[in-house]
């Protein structure tokens, strides 16, 4: 989804979360996972929904993440 | 789906490398009621939000969600000036959607048309959002400890 809606956008692993970099806007608490490093970890979708608003990208995510609508 | 403006005071020592930084943060939340619990959204600071089955568990990981971000900042700053400047740039990121749901449910209290049990309520000009972070590292006294608060906007 940030592929598609923050083109360009940057993204580092934390101890505890992920920040998230797009168009001059940070977003720096996207949790990790309950269970540590993973490839897709679970992330409640309430982190995800308010992450798209805080970088301003939330009518294009909700086209692409159903339950974001 | 009900949303309230929500008034948080925070203050914790975080150690860092070679200081240990006393934080003390007013910011602003929109808690809402949504998939089957509670979720508590950053309007300032926007870049945090927890959420739970119940509104203690949402309170608490929206907690933990903030002190994450204290604590990752933490671990990458080389310097006390530098863990600061972090710090005040986290807190100024306002979450724009967030702040005019906010400030659309505080115009519901007002009218007196929302009002929240759980907690007490407070008037939002006189608990304005606001950060102070000091290096107390040798220089700590007990004057730093403080009580969080949370409080329904009014």
């Amino acid at each position: 989804m940030l592929d598609h809606c923050a083109p360009g956008h940057t993204r580092k692993q934390r101890t505890h979360n992920w920040l998230v970099i797009f168009g001059g806007r940070s977003y720096p608490s996207l949790p990790v996972g309950a269970h540590g490093r993973r490839h897709n970890p679970e992330i409640q979708v309430g982190h995800v929904k308010n992450m798209v608003r805080h970088l301003g990208i939330e009518e294009c995510a909700k086209s692409q993440i159903e339950r974001l609508r | 789906m009900a949303s309230y403006p929500i008034l948080f005071s925070f203050r914790h020592l975080i150690a860092g490398n070679g200081f240990v930084a006393s934080v003390v943060m007013d910011g602003r939340a929109l808690l809402t009621q949504e998939d089957g619990g509670f979720w508590l959204f950053g309007v300032q600071p926007g870049g945090i939000a927890g959420g739970g089955s119940g509104l203690a568990e949402a309170l608490n990981e929206f907690k933990k969600g903030y002190l994450s971000v204290l604590f990752d900042i933490a671990t990458e700053s080389k310097s006390f000036d530098e863990y600061k400047a972090a710090l005040n740039q986290f807190f100024c990121e306002v979450n724009p959607a967030n702040e005019d749901a906010w400030k659309a449910a505080l115009q519901e209290v007002r009218q007196g048309k929302l009002a929240l049990s759980e907690f007490g309520s407070a008037k939002a000009e006189s608990w304005m959002p606001k950060i102070d972070v000091q290096n107390v590292g040798h220089h700590a006294t007990p004057t730093v400890n403080a009580f969080d608060s949370v409080a329904e906007a009014a």
